[in-house]
C-alpha cells in the first residue's frame, strides 16, 4: 500500500512534556484519515512537524516519501494544503483576491481555477465583500479553496467542522468527500467528534499521551462497533464452523470468545453447535457505540 | 523569492493597518502644521517659517514605523500567513527575508508620503525656509529615508525572532521608546543646552559612535555627517537585523 505519510517513533518534547512519544503512524494515499484524540493528545503537534511549523525532538517522518530532515520536503509541501486551527486568509481581501493571493505565492501563471474553486466551496456570489466580514463557516470553507490552490495531493483539515452550524457542517463534509472521490484528495481530519469523524472517514488514527492507541479502517470499526452476540464457547475453531456453515459475519476474539454480527435464534445455535460438539457456555447481546468505543479505547477522562 | 516577496508587498499594500498608518502619518503632519499656522498666525501675528515644522517626521517616524511594522508582521503571524507560506513550501530563510523586506518597505513608504505632505504643507501654509536650502533639505529626507528603511527592518526582525507573539507589540515599542530615551540622554550629553561637550576618552568616542552609526539618533539631528556615515549605520543595523532573524527564526517553534 502506498503511503502518503508514515511516522517512526516521533517524539516532540516541551520541557519535561512529551506532547508526541514514539509516535507511529501511516496514512494511506486515497483516504480520508480521522485523526482522533482528546484535546492535548498530540494531534495539532503532528500536524505543525507535517506542515514544518516545528521539527521533531527525536524520530523522523516521510512525506510522500520525502525525509523529514531533507531538504527536499519543501516540495512534498508544495504538493499539500493545509488548514491548521483557523484558515490562512487575508480578512482585508475578498474570497476571490484571497485566491489570487495564493496562486502569487504558488507561482501560478492562470488565475482561472479561482472562480471554479469559489463555485466549488459556495463562495461564488460573496462578490467584493470582505474575508473580515465572513462567518466561521464562509471562512472555513475559504480556507480549503485556497489549500486547494495548489491541486494538492494531500490536505490536512484541523478540526474543520470546529464552531460551524449544522448547515456548515454538512456542507464541508460533503465537500471533503467529494474531492476525495472526485479529485482522489488524501485528508487527514483532526477531531474528536467521533460521530462526525464516521459519516466520512475511510481510516482511523487514535491518539492517547502523543502515541497511536490503535489505526484501523472504518470496516474495522464499524465492526468494532456494531450490534453484535458475544458467545463464549469450549472451543471457537468447531464454533465458526457453524458460522461458515451459516454464512454469518463473525470475528474470533479469542480461544474461546466471539462475536457473532447477526441476529440469533439461541435454540437453532445451541443445536447445530452440539451437532459438531461446541459447547456454548454463554451468550449475550454486545452493543458499542462509536463513543463507547473511543471511551474504550482512549479512556474517559481527562477531555479537556 | 521574488514571488513571495511580491506576494508581501501586494499583501502589505492591502492591509488596513498599513493604510491607517499612512493616514496617521499624513493626518499628524497636516495637524501639526496646520495647528501651528493657527497659532502663529493669529495669535502671534507672525509667518510661519518652514524651518519650524519641516522636521517634524523625525521622531514620530520611530514609533510610527515601529507601529506599522508590529501591527502588519503580527497580523501576517495570527492570520496563519507565516504557516501558510512554510506549507506552500518556502523556506525559513525566504520567509525572513521576505517579511524584513516589506519592513524595509514600509519605511520607505512612510517617509515618501512625510515628505510629500511636508513639501506641499510647507509650500502653501509657510513663508519658506530661512536657514535651510533645497540640498540640505533633500539631504534630510534622504537620512530620513535610510534611517526608516533601517527601523523598519530592524522592528520587523525583532517580531520575527519572537516568533509573531503578541508580545511583539510590548517589546517592539518598549525598544523604540528605550531607544528614544537613549537618544535624548546621549544627545543631551553631545550637546548640552548649557555649556560644552563634557564628554572624553572612551565615552566621548561611543556616543560620538552612536550618534554617527546608529540610524534612531539620526532622528533627532539635522544631517551633519558625510553620507557615507549615515549609509554605513543604517546597512549595518539592517545587516545586523538580517543575521539575526536568519538565526533565530531558523530554529523558531511556530504554533
Amino acid at each position: 500500500m502506498d503511503y502518503v505519510f508514515k511516522s517512526y517513533d516521533l517524539c516532540k518534547q516541551y520541557g519535561s512534556f512529551s506532547a508526541l512519544n514514539n509516535l507511529n503512524m501511516e496514512i494511506p494515499k486515497g483516504s480520508i484519515y480521522g485523526f482522533v484524540g482528546k484535546n492535548g493528545a498530540g494531534k495539532t503537534t503532528l500536524i505543525r512537524q507535517i506542515c514544518g511549523l516545528q521539527s521533531p525532538t527525536s524520530g523522523s517522518f516521510e512525506l510522500m516519501e520525502y525525509k523529514n530532515d531533507s531538504k527536499d520536503i519543501v516540495r512534498a509541501r508544495r504538493r499539500m494544503g493545509a488548514v491548521v486551527e483557523t484558515p490562512a486568509i487575508f480578512k482585508d481581501l475578498s474570497a476571490r483576491s484571497n485566491l489570487i493571493q495564493q496562486c502569487l505565492l504558488l507561482g501560478l501563471p492562470d488565475y482561472s481555477k479561482v472562480d471554479g474553486l469559489l463555485e466549488l466551496v459556495g463562495l461564488a456570489d460573496t462578490g467584493k465583500k470582505k474575508a473580515r466580514n465572513f462567518s466561521l463557516g464562509m471562512r472555513q470553507r475559504l480556507g480549503i479553496a485556497i489549500a486547494l490552490c495548489g491541486d494538492p495531493d494531500f490536505i490536512i483539515l484541523d478540526e474543520p467542522t470546529n464552531g460551524l452550524d449544522p448547515q456548515g457542517i454538512i456542507e464541508i463534509r460533503e465537500l471533503i468527500i467529494k474531492l476525495n472521490k472526485e479529485r482522489g484528495i488524501t485528508f487527514l481530519i483532526s477531531s474528536h467528534i467521533l460521530d462526525e469523524l464516521s459519516r466520512m472517514a475511510t481510516h482511523y488514527g487514535f491518539i492517547d499521551q502523543g502515541s497511536i492507541v490503535r489505526q484501523m479502517s472504518s470496516e474495522e470499526l464499524q465492526r468494532e462497533c456494531c450490534k453484535s452476540v458475544r458467545m463464549r464457547v469450549n472451543d471457537t475453531k468447531l464454533l465458526s464452523k457453524v458460522l461458515d456453515e451459516k454464512r454469518y459475519d463473525y470475528k474470533i476474539l479469542g480461544p474461546d470468545t466471539a462475536d457473532v454480527y447477526e441476529e440469533l435464534v439461541f435454540s437453532d445455535m445451541v443445536k447445530r453447535c452440539e451437532k459438531v460438539g461446541c459447547s456454548i457456555i454463554s451468550m449475550e447481546e454486545h452493543d458499542e457505540s462509536l463513543e463507547a468505543f473511543y471511551l474504550s479505547l482512549l479512556g474517559g477522562s481527562g477531555n479537556d | 523569492m521574488i514571488r513571495l516577496i511580491y506576494n508581501d508587498t501586494r499583501r502589505l499594500l492591502t492591509s488596513r493597518y498599513f493604510k491607517l498608518c499612512v493616514l496617521i502619518n499624513i493626518g499628524y503632519e497636516i495637524f501639526l502644521v496646520a495647528g501651528l499656522k493657527i497659532v502663529v498666525t493669529l495669535f502671534l501675528h507672525q509667518s510661519l517659517s518652514a524651518d519650524e515644522v519641516a522636521f517634524n517626521y523625525s521622531e514620530f517616524s520611530i514609533f510610527l514605523i515601529t507601529a506599522s511594522t508590529l501591527l502588519t508582521t503580527i497580523s501576517d503571524f495570527t492570520d496563519g500567513g507565516i504557516r501558510n507560506k512554510l506549507i506552500t513550501g518556502a523556506t525559513r530563510p525566504q520567509i525572513v527575508l521576505s517579511s524584513l523586506f516589506t519592513g524595509m518597505l514600509q519605511g520607505i513608504i512612510h517617509t515618501f508620503f512625510a515628505c510629500i505632505t511636508s513639501v506641499i504643507l510647507c509650500s502653501v501654509l509657510t513663508s519658506g525656509y530661512n536657514t535651510y536650502n533645497v540640498r540640505e533639505i533633500a539631504d534630510y529626507w534622504l537620512v530620513m529615508t535610510l534611517a526608516c528603511m533601517a527601523i523598519g527592518v530592524f522592528s520587523t526582525a525583532i517580531i520575527m525572532m519572537l516568533g509573531g507573539r503578541k508580545s511583539s507589540y510590548v517589546v517592539g515599542l518598549a525598544i523604540a521608546f528605550a531607544l528614544r530615551i537613549f537618544t535624548a540622554y546621549v544627545l543631551s550629553k553631545l550637546y548640552p543646552e548649557k555649556g560644552e561637550c563634557k564628554l572624553e576618552g572612551a565615552r566621548l568616542i561611543i556616543y560620538r559612535f552612536c550618534e554617527r552609526y546608529v540610524p534612531y539618533l539620526f532622528m533627532s539631528m539635522r544631517p551633519h555627517w558625510n553620507f557615507v556615515s549615515y549609509v554605513a549605520g543604517s546597512v549595518g543595523l539592517m545587516c545586523i537585523s538580517v543575521l539575526l532573524a536568519l538565526a533565530i527564526f531558523n530554529k523558531k517553534e511556530l504554533v
